[in-house]
């Protein structure tokens, strides 16, 4: 009988038989493919697709992928894209609408749901924003329709975390570099010393009956230690980044703190972090018509707050500076949304923190409030 | 006290003063009745006094073609009427004119003037409550302002 | 739903009159709006104006300002919109009963309060004084002006009007509305007040309700910010950890006093 939370063991070069065991089960594998050199999330067909042997190395605003030597299968903590490309696509067509008379028809899109997907290698903190977003798009009295109809189906292949990303603080967020549930399939990959294998362990009944198909041997209490270990170890590795959570007071009564405008001259208000952010669900909704104007459409597509024209009423925007915008995505990620859905809404991925063209970092300057939370006033607005 | 002490000091304008200023106002003071449609003060007229609403109703109007006349406050009993008796060229800006029957004090500025000269105290309190007045009225037109830039939609 | 009637309020601003193709009924509480879709050109948030007692039919009254809201004014009696809703949060009435209630408000404003002053007289003997303080730019541009005569002659509503500027033909207030405040009221005790203008004017209709002997727990305001989703979804129409879309956009004003004491929010 296969228990949950049971450590099988799964030797390094197998990988490809789960990955044929999931797409076996009827799944479509979602996983990183190198496109040009970088990690992309893709529709794979087997796991030669996935790229061996990588690591990122990530600071503030850089992002590079190396070669490690060995075969790590997950040496590649994040690239630039989170999941919710996949399950809250960038642009999407959501209505199509159709004259009739003097009235019309509409018609609801995004309606075929193809196989459900199977998301490999995830990592942790990507397994907490899919709880985030599971939150704000199905947890209020309207769910949204196309996200609903791509999540259920989801098997979540996740890999724990033994070596974090320079920008990676996942332990501060509370939300990582282990996993306690969220998961279908738990890996942790151990690479390096002559060995490669994995220790794998079920989270759901989904995750149960694949491991049940692959006859795989239990691990040894060694081979689970190695494993537990290099979670450890990554833990550790983060301990000196500084914590975020906590600072919903602070930063819901630092409106006027002078420092959003000293973030305000380094920020570009590109939207950069808000695109690779895991969690940031904001989204326009984009009306048209065809020529004729016998037709017309319905699109989302992801919107960001760092857009002035995001916060735009008839007479004008309501954040105009970019201090005012930056203040509205931080204080959002790390106040608001505790005040709003109960959890921190940052899992401390790093991703902004990388592709930030200027490497602004949401922790540190999230604390640099917090720890001079009294300076004098300096009204957010006015510069732009 | 006199009878025109004791409505002088029921008048809003007046409530709190001290007997004794209200004794020298007093002096400085003459009630006066309109019809309905009198003006109270015409623009660029000397504006040698003020006035204290006791009852009925007075517009501040102007001609303002090709809009015609134009009102564009009005006031009712328990509130002043009348800044430019205070500062040169002592000429009223407005026209004022009671658009029901209307009863007022005229407070006569140059009396009131010569008074604050021997009393800078008196001075004291009526510039206070005419701040006051002027600076409820100057937010209240900068309300109106922010209201016109709101429906034209631009800043 | 179909345009089955339409009106000129005031240059830009229209009413529409809406019933379901199918027939039906549409229910509504007071200070609820509906996202409206004018075919190809977009959706918009736009407060209820009619009266919640009367579900027949559904009443818009939309101010032309852009693309959508033009184009929606451009549509003629058979034509069609999309709506979606009732969405967000209402004025109290139910809440309010045994109370003095006092309506401040101007320009378009009037639209968003016009259901709870139905819901008030629909159901009068359940309060106590009532009274309408409105105002606008000039005599022309007073809304519903029809129906404004129509609750002067009440003896059970007291209403008073405010004009920027007048000719001599009107023979009401001229001044901004926030002074009829101060002129207006007289009892704090036991008197709620509903209000909806722009945010600034409403700050300073808060501050003279105040110093009439209002408290900030006795004020109640519709709010206003960018609304794509009307569901709590897309993300725009936050104000600091609240979504004007879904807990607004009436709230107590207490509740929101920080933040709208913030710029830039």
């Amino acid at each position: 009988m296969i228990r949950e939370h049971q450590h099988f063991f799964l030797a390094g070069e197998e990988l490809p038989r789960l990955v044929e065991a999931v797409a076996a089960h009827g799944y479509r594998i979602a996983a990183h493919k190198l496109v040009d050199g970088n990690p992309v999330l893709s529709r794979i067909a087997d796991a030669g697709d996935m790229p061996r042997g990588l690591v990122d190395a990530r600071g503030p605003g850089t992002y590079e992928v190396r070669h490690a030597g060995g075969g790590a299968w997950f040496g590649i903590t994040l690239g630039q894209d989170s999941w919710k490309r996949v399950l809250l696509p960038p642009d999407e067509e959501l209505l199509a609408f159709s004259r009739q008379g003097k009235g019309f028809a509409v018609e609801p899109r995004s309606g075929q749901p193809g196989a459900p997907w199977a998301f490999v290698g995830m990592r942790p903190c990507d397994v907490a924003a899919l709880a985030r977003l599971d939150q704000v798009l199905l947890g209020g009295p309207y769910p949204d329709a196309s996200y609903a109809r791509r999540r259920p189906g989801l098997l979540v292949v996740a890999v724990e975390c033994s070596a974090p990303g320079g920008t990676c603080f996942c332990a501060a967020a509370g939300a990582g570099p282990g996993l306690d549930d969220g998961y279908d399939l738990a890996l942790n990959e151990v690479e390096g010393e002559g060995r490669h294998f994995f220790t794998v362990r079920p989270g759901s009944s989904r995750g149960r009956e694949i491991i049940a198909g692959l006859d795989l041997g239990a691990a040894s209490v060694e081979q689970a230690g190695l494993a537990r270990e290099a979670v450890e170890s990554a833990r550790i590795a983060m301990a000196a980044k500084p914590g975020i959570a906590g600072l919903a007071p602070v930063l819901s009564a630092a409106h006027d703190h002078p420092h959003w405008q000293e973030v305000a001259l380094r920020c570009l208000a590109c939207g950069n972090c808000t695109m690779v952010c895991p969690t940031c669900f904001c989204h326009d909704l984009a009306d048209s018509e065809t020529l004729d104007g016998l037709h017309a459409s319905r699109r989302r597509r992801w919107s960001s707050c760092f857009m002035e024209e995001f916060s735009y009423i008839h007479g004008g925007c309501i954040r105009s500076s970019v201090a005012a915008r930056y203040r509205q995505w931080c204080s959002h990620k790390l106040a608001h949304w505790v005040k709003q859905f109960g959890v921190l809404g940052c899992v401390g991925c790093g991703r902004c923190v990388s592709f930030c063209p200027v490497g602004i970092d949401i922790a540190e300057e999230a604390n640099a409030i917090a720890n001079n939370p009294n300076l004098p006033g300096s009204n957010v607005g006015g510069t732009k | 006290m006199s009878q025109e002490q004791r409505t002088l000091h029921g008048h809003p304008f007046f409530h709190d003063l001290e007997p004794r200023h209200l004794a020298l106002v007093a002096g400085c003071a003459h009630e006066v009745s309109f019809s309905a449609g009198d003006y109270l003060a015409r623009e660029g007229h000397p504006a040698d006094h003020f006035f204290l609403l006791l009852s009925g109703g007075v517009r501040m109007e102007t001609s303002a073609p090709p809009l015609g006349v134009l009102g564009i406050l009005s006031a009712g009993a328990g509130e002043v009427l009348g800044f430019n008796w205070i500062y040169p060229p002592y000429k009223w800006s407005f026209d004022y004119r009671a658009t029901v029957d209307t009863r007022a004090f005229q407070m006569d500025g140059r009396c009131l003037r010569g008074e604050f000269a021997q009393d800078h105290e008196l001075g004291y309190q009526l510039m206070t409550r005419f701040s006051a007045v002027l600076g409820r009225n100057l937010d209240a037109t900068h309300l109106q302002i922010l209201e016109l830039i709101h429906e034209h939609g631009t800043r | 739903m179909v345009i089955t009637k339409k009106r000129r309020e005031i240059e830009g601003i229209h009413t529409f009159w809406l019933e379901p193709r199918d027939g039906g009924e549409f229910h509504f509480d007071p200070g609820q709006f509906n996202m409206l879709y004018v075919f190809g050109a977009g959706e918009v948030p736009i407060s209820i104006s009619g009266d919640p007692g009367k579900p027949g039919r559904l009443v818009h009254t939309v101010r032309a300002v852009g693309k959508a809201t033009q184009r929606l004014c451009a549509l003629k009696t058979g034509e069609s919109l999309g709506v979606r809703g009732p969405f967000g949060s209402a004025w109290p009435m139910a809440q309010l009963e045994g109370k003095n209630i006092v309506f401040v408000t101007s320009g378009l404003g009037l639209a968003p309060l016009r259901p709870a002053v139905y819901w008030l007289l629909n159901h009068r003997q359940r309060y106590g004084k009532a009274t309408l303080i409105y105002g606008a730019r000039n005599p022309r541009r007073l809304l519903y002006v029809d129906e404004l005569r129509k609750w002067r002659g009440r003896f059970d509503l007291r209403v008073e009007l405010a004009v920027g500027s007048a000719d001599p033909t009107w023979d009401g207030n001229i001044g901004v509305v926030t002074s009829l405040v101060s002129k207006t009221f007289v009892e704090p005790g036991n008197t709620v007040a509903l209000i909806c203008s722009s945010e600034r004017m409403m700050r300073a209709m808060v501050e003279q309700l105040n110093q009439a002997g209002l408290n900030d727990g006795d004020i109640y305001l519709s709010l206003e910010r960018s609304i794509k989703c009307g569901l709590g979804l897309c993300g725009h129409c936050q104000l600091g950890p609240t979504f004007i879309c879904k807990d607004g956009p009436v709230y107590r004003y207490d509740q929101v006093k920080g933040l709208l004491a913030q710029r830039e929010l």
